[in-house]
């Protein structure tokens, strides 16, 4: 029965210090108000500060390499010409080893599967 | 003379298994028909592969330009697009490398794999608003135990045995020392996507935070969420994910029913 109560409780506490994040200005006088005193063990602002700075940390990730343009826009390939150019890749010969960073990595392999 | 739907299935089969049945509906005139056919054939192929490539980014760095261009070539005869939006190409790229013998050397690229898709969903999925918090003040103590989170379009979850993150990120900086930093036993990670500002952002979570969030994405009524998810602090995740913008809606089934008595959007 306890956990009941805690699933509902636990939201309102999550809504208030959201709201709260929402309006910085009015968090310092809010965490003085007893909005604070019904909080669960365990849970406080603070714990939501260090999520918040960890996830403004890795903040506005590069996404390197990605082009987010749609692939149907597709400029290679478009040309019929561009897919002449892949006829010499005869499936037969294969390559069996990954020549990409994959040896960098620590740990890695080099040797064929 | 056969029908339009017999003719494109021909045709398609013809292009992707390479056998000579398409031929046989293509007149010879100077150029033959398979030539002919081989330049629509080409023109697929690489036109798969680059949207395989674009969506796989890190993998690409990872095994190189010859061995993804092969792989993904085995993949796509295999399994060829089921939709026209080559940005749907293919989420099952990742659980072919995992069985794809050629790639058993590298343990952690189905992982890594997973990551770029989810990388790659994140920056293509529609834009949404973010649910605001102050639209679930209205709910009393038993609503607030049955509602369901909707998920923002953009949001993805990934559970790796690797760090597949730290790898994720070396490979596309061409940081080489961070290459070679990586422990590979460091891991499994749980990793949360999503798209904040126009830009792609991966966040590793605790194993409990992760499970109950995946559960709440699932739209798993929170009381039975929370119950699941076991020892995990309910508060700091589901305040943090409302100020992230993680939902973007949410739904009160009646008590003891199915229907959702209210959507917020």
């Amino acid at each position: 029965m306890k956990r009941r109560i805690f699933a509902a409780s636990a939201l309102s506490v999550a809504i208030g210090l959201a709201l709260a994040a929402q309006a910085p200005q009015t968090l310092a006088q809010g965490t003085k108000d007893e909005g604070m005193m019904n909080l669960p063990p365990g849970a406080n602002a603070a714990v939501v500060k260090q999520n918040m700075d960890r996830m403004m940390a890795q903040h506005l990730e590069k996404c390197f390499g990605i082009n987010a343009v749609a692939k149907n826009d597709c400029a290679e390939g478009a040309h019929s010409c561009a897919g002449q150019a892949t006829q010499a890749r005869d499936p037969k010969s294969f390559v069996l080893l990954p020549g990409g960073d994959c040896g960098k990595i620590a740990g890695g392999t080099l040797k064929a599967g | 003379m056969p029908t339009l739907r017999e003719l494109q299935h021909d045709i398609a089969r013809g292009l992707i298994a390479r056998d000579a049945v398409a031929a046989a509906h293509v007149v010879s005139d100077e150029i033959a028909a398979a030539a002919r056919l081989a330049v629509y054939r080409n023109t697929i192929v690489a036109g798969l592969i680059t949207a395989l490539r674009l969506s796989y980014p890190a993998v690409h760095r990872l095994v190189g330009a010859a061995f993804f261009e092969s792989a993904a070539q085995v993949f796509l005869e295999a399994q060829p697009p089921r939709s026209a939006c080559l940005d749907d190409y293919d989420p099952a790229f990742a659980d072919f490398l995992d069985k794809f013998a050629a790639a058993a050397a590298i343990p952690y690229l189905a992982g890594v794999a997973r990551l770029d898709w989810a990388v790659s969903r994140a920056l293509h999925a529609p834009d949404a608003d973010a649910l605001d918090p102050a639209r679930l003040g209205a709910l009393d103590a038993a609503e607030q135990r049955r509602i369901r989170f909707v998920p923002h379009p953009s949001v993805g979850l990934v559970r790796a045995d690797h760090p597949v993150d730290a790898i994720w990120r070396a490979v596309l900086a061409q940081d080489e020392a961070a290459m070679a930093a990586i422990d590979l036993g460091d891991g499994p990670v749980f990793l949360l996507v999503q798209r904040r500002n126009g830009d792609s952002e991966i966040s590793r979570l605790a194993p409990a935070t992760w499970h109950l969030t995946a559960s709440l994405c699932a739209g798993r009524p929170l009381q039975d969420a929370i119950e699941a998810a076991g020892d995990v602090d309910a508060v700091a995740v589901l305040a943090t994910h409302l100020i992230n913008g993680v939902f973007t809606a949410f739904a009160v089934d009646e008590a003891g029913g199915r229907q959702p008595r209210e959507i917020s959007l």
